[in-house]
């Protein structure tokens, strides 16, 4: 009895405060899955569906959801319409791999059979909604939903790469004024998706932040299209570039080029775009047993040019008695300038035209020799050299070499006023022509041809500014001329 | 039963008056504390509001700002201090990965806010003041602006981190409300700070006691456009400043934290004896003549410091404590802190010149101004030098000068800026942890407060 | 009339009542025993007389005695726990336990006595449901934690209030803030030995007379008057000896060398790990020094007390004087109190009587660095034993810490003197009418004074630091009282009051600092040129008024009683306070409570099992209102200069709406006796809401301010309480009593307006505020494991799920300081006159925080390590409670500092039982004692903590940390940082009277 009423009012206050306890959840649900991001293809991208390129991969990329503890996620693709729900896919792909991969990659036809199956028309065009979905078996994480419209098999041609020119860093000179070469693109034939359908190819340029959507210009590839290459003459090229406004011939164009197939409705552009530099400029290297190295065309005597007139070349210095005249490329008779055999300028504008005639000098000694190639006028006068001072050292000195010692140029016992040197800058740097010791002698550049690639030197002038590179670099110390060759 | 009505009411009035000291006299209830004075007293005239304003500076100079934290935490966060050793919140500020805690970084914040509250509370006064109107404005306008460039600098990614700088800066406290903190865009931070600066510049008189004064201004204009990549700004302001000729450079180094105060001080932090003696927390973290201070440098930084003809070496020693460098710019018991000077201006200045690449001769002068006094006469740059070799210059000896001055990660982010990765340690300039975090308050009070996004830089 | 009757009344134990009254029923004489329980009358009729013997806290005795001539006559009495005409002390008067409708603990003075805690209050534990007692470290004099009923408060006090002789006083354990991380407590100062009964108010019928200070509970303490017999003399001695409860274990010098290396070697290093204290390795093997055994010492304390008592009716005196010292088991620290009490009662007139107290109490507190202070802080955290105590040539080792150095050169003592004294006169102009005036005053004196000399802070001279603060607070009280007998059934009693209190302090904001070669109190001239130092550079802060508190309050109280079975009580009181905004500057709070005496209903009359049966219920509005003056307008404050200039600033973010924190009690009770009280008890359920609660935080960090106080939260305290009292065997030479109490609380924070958990706390703890929750949750990243391949932890994130990487954001509340049930069981055995008293408390549920085990079992820094350490994962396969050791915080993933690496790995169940008490007495007989000319003699011996059981391994489990303020100390206790554990101790004693 004691006890019943004992235990009557034990319950009596357990009751009264009700049951309830503050409780933390200690549980684990298993692992935590971290968020991950889809690196391609980008929000919004229209992809048109190629019939002639059935087995063309389209990928889908995202980096890894990192795992809680250890256990890595697998993944799915799923898109839906966009008016319906990204919650009920419509398409479903695991990622490769068996859903290991954090990437997807489906044929054309592997994504145009899944639309086609959904009951998209031919050649119709589907606005989707898509992510993509990690799941490591305790946690779904959802990628973020993006916006894509995919047209379905229709028209199409085929993959075709590009080749040539091929991309190169190197500058294609070409003069300008030669209607004979020509500037010549080939590429790989593309095919039409549809039979009997044929394509057509345009080439189209660019400058490098352009795009192919709006071309600088373009040309229909040889036969009216037809074919898979096309040939420009220097001068037409040079034309089309003045008339895209870049008519400043001494400026390298830096072009991108691509070619652009077209069948029906469907146009299509290589798969890659080529770079390619063009300059319409004219180098002139005198040869002749006048001259230091002779007849020599792989190692003629470098011109110097002057900086407000891009058509003169000049050189001020030894020659002995004999002929001499002009190439344009080293190692080449193909090009020429020489005699009209009144001391004018005749040009070769290619290898079947004759070549021009010689220049004499009589006596040998120093002398100043100019030609100008716009004007076609050509003049040697005498060049006396009494109190020129004869250094033992000129150098180079700039940044490059952190503006401690020069580095020395050479010179030949031919011309002791001339100095050369083939130097790699391999940041951009500033410099002068400068004596061994001291800036007592030193060169710079006209305050306003700081950035130029030849022109006459100024004693204490500006600090040239020269981009990094491989030079050959000329000096005449007699004029201050200077010029950097692009090796 | 018989009640003695009489004796009742007896005892009743007995009670009323000895309530009635309680309830008669309602002011028994008013019980301000003799300690403080309401607002309507404190701010009744013109000395008070002069009072209000000598406290934000109070504030600007005490140990959580310029007395030494904000030096601290941009030291720590930059490349020049060697770190390994560190824990705690400096662990964390080193490591480039704070947290929403953290008390040393925390009570900066909110002090760096308390001085905007206090020069707040003075501009919301100034129909009290008379003849200290203008002045006072300039003073609350100019530390103000200078709290705000401080929290936006070390709490938000730097200018030019987006193109529009829509991104999130810092909140902008311009009143002293009391409610839930939002922020603002860099873009309206910098707005309203350079909106501030100009008052200032007007409002303020040419010398001014110690306080701000239009120079201040002016030299603080300079070094926000320089932290915006505003060039031709930051060499107008620049030049305004150096070319009143008001400041001259110190001829020895060991002025510039010196009691007597620096010949260059733009605006500094005043040590006054036994009763306000500034950079405490410098001398905490930094001084090294007693023991080893938390603070010690990289033997990288240090070489580039330890060259035979830099008089600067003097700022170091790395002999006391075997395998530490350490800086002794702060050796000393009581000295001046000076927040803006002549020395950075002129860096600044010939910095701006070479990005406008304009007026090089006055960079070129600045800088071998500098170099002059640095390298005692053995090293100068030709008179003719280019923009880049006065801005490569100018860059190391400002890296030099302004060692332990909190001023290396403002480049870092502001070089960043510009497309330039410089951070010796390797992060890439707009990492989220060259962010710091703001105090778990803000989110405490305001559940949409946007968050920095965590660490990433290593 | 040629009879007389003399005799004695004595105990159940056969010792002297003195005071007992004994009544001639039919004639109207009466008379009370003296001190040796003798009485006399004389006068008598020979015949048959009956006689009324009673006795405060004995069952009355009624018997008959055939009067012839001088008759003798020995009564002996029976004691009476539940006697319903015990005096209970309750707000501005007394009842009898019977006429009480409210929730009341009442503990007897003796309990208070037995065992040596720092402070009285600590005696509490365990002695009274619904009473929580944290008794916080084994510092001497330092304080406890005490909740009535839960808590209801968040930033603002949650500690009852104290009202000491109607005297509602400071306890306010921040005066000294927390300097030397220990909160000086004022009630320290209290003397036990004077102390007649400490009353606790519970609910809202009893301690809603307290109105906005009632809601976290009253404690009532009523010291001891004299007594109505012949002038005795009470001696009391006592010598105790004492060591730690508990103590965290460390690893050693050569194993915190292995592991430092271990930990280096695992983040990829080759060679030796570097040491902190600028020591090589060759160096720091040399040493192996136990910080922890040159820190403690085996404590001694002795306790001495003397009062005299003496009473007559007009005339009642009682004297003390006591002295105590303390040494604790900290090397270096004791305290020393001195104590004298006169409390003097006259009644010259029937209708005039005056009271007068006086108390003076001056402690000296010696006091040494705890915690992060230092000294056994230092221990437990930054001494290393790689250290030495002293370098090669004798000096101090300064490299690292150093607490013995500490220890040995720093001198600190806090004095505090307190006077408690009051004078009230009583007029009864009327018959049933009793009109009091009273005056009190509650004054201390504390200094605090620090001298540290030269060669400790390196320097070529002593800095000295005093604090000195006076704390003034006086009550003026009026209240006239009526008794109203209507019908012989139908009584009432009417009360009505009115008070004022005002208290300030004046102090020195920021203390009095400078050169010394020894304390200010002992280097007068040192003293001189620092004040005149600080004065001439405006820093001389001194502050008559601080603190300023006013307070006036009106009150009434009706009573109403019906046939001995209904009883009905009404009360409200109005408060005003200089504390409330101008918005809200009077509060009134009404309470009503009823009880119904079932067992005096006729069904259960007679009843051979129900003895006493007592339902009681009471619902009222009380409130609470600690938080510091001043708050609510805005404040601007002069402090120091700049560029010699005044500077002038706003210190604070006003709220004119500012005001108490509000409660809304129901309680139900039962009180019970089973077979004749063989079996007795009591059950209660109550339910306090609490809203307006007040948060000193929710303020944005970018308005310049940290917090400023708002009246924001909702809580819940629901329980139930239960206490039960058996008298298990009973015979006349042998007793067993059992007194068991247990209360389960349940806390739960209903609301907290638009803020988050992370709007309060941070700071010294980790505990937050969490809707749905109780206060001071344990808001933690959750630790599940470490994973065996590569040692690394695994944590959960905020939904649940494990991850390797550590964040912030994935804190939870994870635990609560909060127990579920807290209790005590006493047992009682005597055997003739010895006596054999255990006392063991508990507290079961909730969590503790050990906030220092995340640097001594986290990331390997300049800290020491527990040897728990050794369960640790060391190689790929190792299952293991804590994670590869590391030195670099990058190695887990996420976390940003050490300081940050908060989680439920170092939270523990705080579940504990402890032996608090045991003490075996023995009363030598009274014959004996006589022949010494004695009254009686006894003498004793009382262990305490002697044992104490926990799942807890690092040092005491139960935890009240010093705290920063009292937010932190609603929310903090439980949470353990370097916290020195209490004491166990041994006290041996002998009290005596003649
Ligand atoms: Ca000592
Ligand atoms: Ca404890």
């Amino acid at each position: 009895m004691k006890y019943k009423i004992l235990y009557t009012l034990l319950a009596f206050g357990i009751i009264a405060c009700g049951c309830k306890k503050t409780t933390f959840d200690e549980a684990s649900k298993g692992e935590a899955l971290g968020a991950f991001a889809v690196t391609a293809p980008a929000n919004n991208t229209m992809l048109v569906l190629n019939s002639a390129t059935p087995n063309k991969a389209i990928t889908i990329t995202w980096s890894a959801a990192k795992p809680g503890v250890n256990t890595a996620p697998t993944y799915k693709f799923v898109a839906a319409l966009k008016t319906g729900s990204i919650e009920q896919p419509i398409v479903e792909f695991p990622s490769d791999n068996g859903g290991n991969a954090t990437k997807l990659t489906l044929t054309q036809k592997q994504l145009d059979d899944a639309l086609k199956a959904k009951g998209i028309a031919d050649g119709a065009k589907a606005e989707l909604i898509w992510r993509v979905i990690a799941d490591n078996g305790s946690i779904k994480v959802n990628g973020d939903t993006f916006n894509i419209s995919i047209t379905r098999f229709g028209d199409g041609v085929s993959n075709f790469i590009l080749y040539g020119p091929v991309s190169s860093a190197d500058v294609i000179t070409i003069n300008p004024i030669l209607t004979a070469q020509s500037l010549n693109f080939k590429w790989q034939k593309s095919f039409a998706g549809k039979a009997g359908a044929s394509v057509t190819y345009k080439v189209k340029f660019i400058k490098p932040d352009g795009s192919f959507t709006t071309p600088l210009f373009e040309f229909t590839s040889n036969n009216s299209g037809l074919d898979s290459n096309l040939s420009v003459s220097y001068k037409d090229f040079d034309a089309a570039l003045t008339a895209a406004g870049l008519a400043d011939q001494s400026a390298i164009a830096k072009l991108k080029w691509s070619v652009e197939a077209t069948s029906g409705t469907f146009t299509k552009f290589s798969d890659y775009t080529n770079d390619v530099s063009i300059l319409r400029d004219v180098n002139l290297y005198m040869v002749g047993d006048a001259s230091e190295f002779g007849w020599d065309n792989g190692n003629p005597t470098y011109m110097y040019r002057d900086e407000t007139d891009r058509g003169s070349y000049i050189y001020t210095g030894y020659l002995n008695a004999g002929d001499f005249k002009f190439i344009t490329v080293v190692g080449s008779w193909d090009t020429q300038y020489g005699n009209n055999g009144s001391n004018g300028v005749s040009l070769k504008a290619k290898g079947s035209d004759p070549d021009p005639g010689t220049y004499k000098v009589t006596t040998a000694g120093f002398y100043t020799v100019k030609i100008n190639i716009n004007a076609m006028t050509f003049s040697i006068t005498p060049y006396s050299t009494t109190g020129a001072t004869v250094y033992p050292s000129i150098g180079i000195i700039g940044n490059f070499n952190g503006w401690g010692d020069i580095t020395a140029m050479s010179k030949t016992a031919f011309n002791p006023h001339i100095w050369m040197i083939t130097q790699i800058f391999a940041a951009d740097t500033e410099l002068k022509f400068r004596i061994a010791s001291g800036w007592d002698v030193n060169w710079g550049s006209a305050p306003t041809n700081k950035e130029g690639k030849y022109g006459k030197g100024v004693r204490d002038g500006s600090n040239l500014i020269v981009k990094a590179g491989t030079y050959k670099i000329l000096f005449n110390d007699l004029t201050g001329d200077y010029i950097f060759y692009t090796k | 039963m018989k009640i003695n009505y009489k004796n009742i009411l007896k005892s009743v009035i007995v009670l009323s008056v000895l309530a009635g000291t309680g309830t008669g006299c309602k002011k028994f209830l008013e019980a301000p504390p003799p300690e403080s004075i309401p607002k309507e007293v404190a701010l009744a005239d013109e000395a008070g509001v002069k009072s209000v304003m000598n406290s934000a500076y109070q504030i600007v100079g005490g140990g959580n700002m310029f007395g030494g934290k904000i030096q601290a935490i941009n030291e720590m966060l930059a490349d020049q201090l060697e770190g390994i050793l560190f824990n705690g919140d400096f662990g964390e500020i080193y490591g480039r990965k704070t947290s929403v805690f953290g008390a040393y970084k925390n009570d900066m914040y909110q002090d760096m806010y308390q001085a905007i509250f206090r020069a707040n509370t003075v501009l919301e006064n100034l129909d009290k003041a008379t003849t200290m109107r203008d002045n006072l404005e300039g003073q609350a306008k100019f530390i103000r602006a200078l709290s705000h460039f401080e929290l936006v600098k070390l709490f938000a990614q730097p200018y030019g981190f987006s193109s529009d700088n829509s991104h999130l800066g810092v909140p902008l406290r311009l009143n002293t409300a009391i409610n839930a903190g939002v922020r603002a865009t860099v873009k309206q931070v910098y707005d309203l700070i350079i909106e501030d600066l100009k008052a200032a510049e007007i409002k303020l008189p040419e010398v001014n006691g110690g306080y701000a004064t239009k120079w201040a201004a002016k030299a603080l204009l300079a070094k926000v456009y320089f932290q915006m990549n505003d060039f031709n700004n930051a060499y107008a302001y620049a030049n305004q400043v150096i070319e009143s000729k008001k400041f001259t450079l110190d001829a020895t180094y060991s002025l510039r934290f010196s009691e007597a105060g620096s010949a260059e001080s733009i605006f500094q932090i005043i040590s006054t004896r036994g009763a306000y003696e500034a950079g405490g927390e410098l001398r905490t973290q930094f001084r090294s003549d007693i023991s080893l201070p938390t603070m010690k440098f990289t033997s990288a930084f240090y070489a580039s410091v330890n060259t035979s003809s830099d008089v600067r070496k003097t700022w170091f020693n790395a002999v006391k404590y075997p395998g530490n460098i350490v800086i002794t710019k702060y050796n000393s018991d009581r000295f001046n802190v000076p927040v803006i000077h002549l020395t950075e201006m002129k860096l600044i200045r010939a910095e701006a010149a070479a990005e406008n690449n304009a007026n090089l001769d006055v960079a070129i002068k600045d800088v071998n101004d500098i170099l002059n006094r640095a390298y005692a006469g053995t090293k100068s740059i030709p008179s003719n030098s280019s923009a880049a070799l006065i801005k490569t210059n100018a860059r190391f000896e400002h890296s030099i000068e302004m060692a332990g001055e909190g001023n290396r990660i403002s480049e870092i982010k502001r070089i960043g800026a510009r497309g330039e990765n410089v951070d010796k340690r390797g992060s890439v300039w707009n990492c989220p942890g060259f962010v710091l975090q703001f105090p778990q308050g803000e989110m405490a009070t305001n559940t949409s407060f946007q968050r920095n996004p965590e660490g990433n830089c290593f | 009339q040629t009879g007389s009757l003399v005799g004695k009344v004595l105990d159940e134990a056969g010792l002297p009542l003195p005071g007992a009254s004994v009544q001639i029923k039919s004639s109207n004489k009466s008379t009370l025993t003296s001190t040796d329980g003798t009485y006399k009358i004389v006068g008598l009729n020979n015949g048959e007389v009956l006689l009324l013997i009673s006795y405060i806290g004995y069952q009355p005795k009624q018997e008959s005695v055939r009067i012839n001539g001088n008759t003798v006559a020995n009564f002996s009495l029976k004691p009476d726990n539940q006697s319903l005409n015990e005096v209970v002390v309750v707000g501005y008067g007394t009842q009898t336990r019977r006429e009480v409708t409210g929730s009341i603990s009442k503990i007897t003075g003796d309990k208070l006595t037995s065992i040596p805690t720092p402070s009285f209050e600590a005696s509490l534990q365990g002695q009274a449901p619904g009473v929580q007692v944290t008794q916080g470290s084994g510092l001497a004099g330092s304080g406890s934690v005490i909740r009535i009923r839960g808590i209801g408060s968040i930033s603002a006090g949650g500690d009852p209030l104290y009202v000491v002789d109607g005297i509602p006083v400071t306890a306010d354990p921040f005066i000294g803030g927390n300097r030397g991380a220990m909160n000086q407590n004022p009630l320290a100062t209290i003397n036990p030995n004077d102390i007649e009964s400490v009353e606790i108010l519970k609910d809202a019928g009893a301690a809603g007379i307290y109105g906005s200070r009632g809601a976290n509970g009253v404690i009532l303490i009523t010291t001891k008057r004299g007594k109505l017999g012949r002038p005795t003399i009470n001696l009391s001695t006592k010598y105790g000896l004492s060591t730690y409860a508990n103590r965290p274990e460390f690893v050693n010098g050569p194993e915190w060398l292995q592991l430092r290396q271990e930990a280096w070697t695992n983040d990829g290093n080759t060679g030796l790990a570097p040491l902190p204290g600028g020591l090589s390795w060759a160096q720091a093997e040399q040493n192996n020094t136990d910080w922890w055994d040159l820190l403690t010492q085996t404590g001694r304390s002795n306790d001495q007390s003397a009062s005299f008592t003496q009473g007559t009716e007009k005339l009642k005196t009682y004297v003390s004087a006591n002295y105590s010292n303390n040494e604790s088991f900290l090397r270096g620290n004791s305290y020393e109190r001195y104590g004298f009490r006169t409390n003097i009662d006259v009644k010259p007139t029937s209708y005039f009587g005056a009271s007068v107290n006086i108390g003076y109490d001056k402690g000296t507190n010696t006091r040494v660095n705890a915690a992060w202070g230092g000294g056994l802080g230092d221990a437990m955290s930054t001494a290393l034993p790689i250290y030495p105590v002293y370098n090669a040539d004798g000096t101090y080792f300064s490299g690292g810490a150093n607490p013995v150095r500490n220890v040995d050169l720093l001198d600190w003592k806090t004095k505090n003197q307190r006077t408690l004294a009051g004078l009230t006169l009583e007029f009864k102009p009327v018959k049933n009418l009793s009109v009091k005036l009273i005056g009190n005053i509650d004054n201390m004196d504390i200094k605090d004074d620090i001298f540290t000399p030269a060669s400790l802070r390196n320097s070529t001279i002593g800095n000295a630091n005093s604090y000195p603060v006076k704390v003034f607070n006086n009550t003026l009280t009026a209240t006239a009282n009526y008794d109203l007998q209507l019908t012989e059934k139908n009584k009432l009693n009417f009360l009505v009051g009115a008070e004022t209190q005002n208290s300030y302090r004046n102090l020195f904001t920021n203390g009095i600092s400078g050169d010394a070669n020894g304390p200010f109190s002992k280097d007068k001239e040192s003293y001189n040129k620092a004040v005149a130092n600080l004065a001439a550079n405006n820093a001389l802060i001194y502050y008559a008024g601080s603190n300023k508190d006013t307070f006036r309050s009106l009150f009434a109280r009706i009573n109403y009683a019906y046939d001995n079975k209904y009883y009905l009580q009404v009360l409200v009181r109005q408060d005003g306070s200089s504390k409330f905004g101008p918005n809200n500057k009077f509060g009134t709070f009404p309470a009503a409570s009823a009880s119904w005496y079932i067992s005096e209903e006729d069904f259960l009359k007679g009843n051979k099992v129900i003895s006493n049966l007592k339902l009681r219920t009471s619902y009222g509005l009380v409130g609470s209102a600690n938080f510091p003056p001043g708050q609510y307008y805005p404040q601007f404050q002069f402090k120091d200069s700049y560029n010699g200039n005044p500077v002038l600033f706003p210190t604070n973010v006003a709220n004119p709406d500012l005001k108490w924190e509000e409660g809304r009690n129901y309680d139900l009770g039962l009180d019970f006796g089973l077979f004749n009280n063989r079996i007795s008890g009591e059950i209660s359920y109550y339910n306090k809401k609490t809203t307006g609660a007040l948060l000193n935080g929710g303020v944005s960090p970018s308005t310049g301010f940290p917090n400023g106080y708002v009246n924001v939260g909702e809580i819940l305290n629901e329980g139930v309480e239960l206490s039960l009292n058996t008298v298990n065997i009973k015979s006349d030479s042998f007793k067993w009593i059992t007194r068991l109490n247990i209360s389960k609380n349940r806390n739960e924070v209903l609301s907290l307006g638009a803020l988050t958990p992370d709007a309060v706390g941070g700071g010294t703890n980790d505990t937050r505020i969490a809707i749905g929750y109780p206060i001071g949750v344990n808001f933690l990243v959750r630790f599940k494991g470490v994973d065996p391949a590569d040692g690394l932890p695994i944590w959960l994130d905020k939904d649940g799920y494990e991850t390797k990487t550590f964040s912030l954001d994935n804190r939870v509340p994870a635990g609560k300081i909060l127990p579920d049930y807290v209790g005590g069981l006493t047992n009682t055995f005597s055997y003739k006159g010895f006596e054999l008293n255990t006392l063991f408390t508990f507290a079961i549920g909730g969590n503790l925080y050990d906030g220092s085990a995340k640097r001594q079992l986290g990331i390997v820094t300049d800290w020491n390590i527990r040897s728990d350490i050794s369960d640790r994962w060391q190689k790929p396969g190792d299952i293991a409670r804590f994670p590869r050791l590391t030195m670099n915080t990058n190695t887990y993933s996420g976390l940003s500092s050490e300081w940050q690496y908060n989680s439920t790995m170092f939270l523990y169940d705080a579940t504990f039982v402890r032996l608090r008490e045991v003490t075996l007495s023995y009363n030598l007989p009274v014959s004996f004692a006589n022949k010494l000319r004695l009254q009686n003699l006894k003498v004793f011996a009382s262990g305490m903590n002697l044992l104490t059981f926990s799942k807890y391994p690092g040092g005491d489990p139960e935890i009240a940390r010093d705290f920063e303020n009292p937010q932190d100390r609603n929310l903090s206790p439980n949470v353990t940082y370097l916290t020195t554990p209490q004491q166990k101790s041994l006290t041996f004693g002998l009290s005596t009277s003649f």
